[in-house]
């Protein structure tokens, strides 16, 4: 029986590594620490390069451990790419590429960085991915990358990012059209952490914070420098909810949202809703995508506060 | 034998009138009708664009190691080099005597990208193609929402008859 049993799992092994093999060969791997990153370089690449993802959706990048399996994924990489700036905490993508020995490329460079100030001491904020602005740079950033890789198709990399940057191009202008349908005085945008400073800034949200994001936890969801919850930084943001008069504030996909439902409950203002951040939805999901991302949390935005 | 010579009047009055008007048509075809332009030979034709927005760098533009002009025309598939042209809001960039091998069938390829801070608006390029007097083509391409203004206008060059005052 044991044999027979083994036998079954050996053969089933076997099949697994030959669908995986299957139509991947000589095809660069390119590894993404996250979803967001991965999703670019699938727009870029299309079926010319094998994109994985190291972080799956819905996972934290400030908080998250590589497990065996993703060395043995970077193992196999021609080219990864990380975000950069402390998103990936403690720099777990860079020290994964440098001990595996492979190329990597930070597809943040090139980006107006937004600067916070926490405690006297300046952090850029890593999550720039939220405007879509900053999103073509990664892009470009990618395209250049990807062009190392395989000159060979350069041509049909470049044409693909063509049309991802017309494509980024309509839903900066359409998320402006969607802002625009709330009264200027609600474009009040409280979330979990402080993710969205791009889009604030991009978007004019939150003007009585300097366009940038309001939030009980910091930038990251970490224990770097400025992260975390503090006490003060929660009593501002109840503070803030009670003079703007926000109608709802949010949680997000890949945070416990135990702190702001506390805070909804004590400012008596709704949730509105689940917004994708760090992390993009679940396959088959409308965050599955960048652009499903950004769409669904603009119209999760638009609806609450409206 | 009456019948015969009135069939022979006829075949001789009815040939000659058609002889007559064949050369006369054939004359007709080579000295009164003048082709703009034999397939694929070069010719000369002027461009006016009229944009409804000045062109300024464009935040989601690819970034390649060519340099790119704000507006990418093409002709027929072949790059129209308006580099150093100026490309304002409401005034007619003229691309005067372009050199070029056009066919029966030609198209010209337009893209430009309006600022970004003008999404909301409604943009457009008119576009007019000139062989001497004569306008090919005469359309606006138009873009609105944030899109690039990007069209194919197809032409074709005409035979134009020429009247002669001689007849």
């Amino acid at each position: 029986m044991k044999f027979l049993l083994s036998g079954l799992i050996l053969f089933v092994s076997c099949l697994a590594l030959a669908q995986t093999n299957y139509g991947s060969e000589d095809k660069p791997v390119i590894v993404a620490s996250t979803t967001q990153i991965a999703d670019f370089a699938r727009q870029v690449a299309g079926d010319r390069a094998v994109i994985k993802s190291i972080m799956a959706p819905g996972a934290d990048p400030h908080t998250y451990q590589p497990t065996p399996n993703d060395v043995q994924i970077v193992l196999g990489a021609d080219l990864c790419l990380e975000n950069g700036l402390n998103l990936e905490g403690k720099s777990w993508m860079a020290t994964l590429a440098k001990d595996a020995g492979k190329p990597i490329v930070t597809v943040t460079d090139g980006i107006n960085l937004l600067s916070i100030d926490e405690g006297g001491e300046q952090i850029a904020d890593p999550h720039a991915w939220f405007s879509p602005r900053n999103a073509a740079v990664y892009v470009n950033n990618i395209v250049k990358a990807i062009r190392t890789v395989d000159p060979a198709n350069k041509e049909e990399y470049e044409s693909r990012a063509t049309l991802f940057l017309q494509q980024l191009r309509v839903l900066d202008s359409w998320i402006r059209e969607q802002i625009n349908k709330i009264p200027v005085e609600r474009r009040i945008l409280v979330t979990t952490h402080d993710a969205f400073n791009y889009f604030c800034r991009e978007f004019k949200l939150n003007a009585n914070n300097n366009f940038l994001s309001i939030a009980p936890v910091g930038w990251s969801t970490g224990a770097e420098v400025g992260a975390g919850i503090t006490p003060e930084r929660r009593r501002k943001v109840v503070q803030s909810i009670k003079e703007s008069g926000a109608p709802a504030i949010f949680v997000e996909t890949t945070i416990n949202p135990k702190q702001i439902r506390e805070i909804a409950k004590e400012t008596g203002v709704k949730i509105g809703g689940e917004l994708y951040s760090d992390s993009m939805g679940a396959e088959g999901s409308a965050g599955e995508t960048y652009i499903g991302m950004m769409r669904e949390n603009m119209l999760l935005i638009v609806n609450a506060l409206k | 034998m009456r019948f015969l010579l009135c069939l022979v009047i006829w075949i001789v009055f009815v040939g000659g009138l058609y002889a007559y008007t064949e050369q006369r048509d054939r004359g007709f075809a080579t000295e009164n009708v003048v082709a703009i332009v034999d397939e694929k030979s070069p010719v000369r034709i002027s461009i006016e664009l009229t944009p409804t927005f000045s062109v300024e760098d464009d935040p989601f533009a690819l970034q390649t190691e060519e340099l790119k002009a704000p507006f990418d025309i093409r002709l027929n598939g072949m790059a129209v080099d308006i580099a150093n042209l100026p490309i304002t809001r409401g005034q007619t960039l003229f691309i005067r005597d372009l050199e070029v091998a056009l066919s029966d069938h030609n198209e010209i390829f337009i893209k430009a990208s309006p600022p970004v801070a003008e999404s909301h608006l409604t943009h457009g390029i008119r576009l007019r193609l000139l062989s001497k007097d004569l306008v090919l083509a005469d359309q606006t391409i138009w873009s609105s929402g944030g899109g690039l203004v990007s069209g194919t206008v197809p032409f074709e060059l005409p035979v134009i008859p020429e009247i002669d005052h001689d007849h």
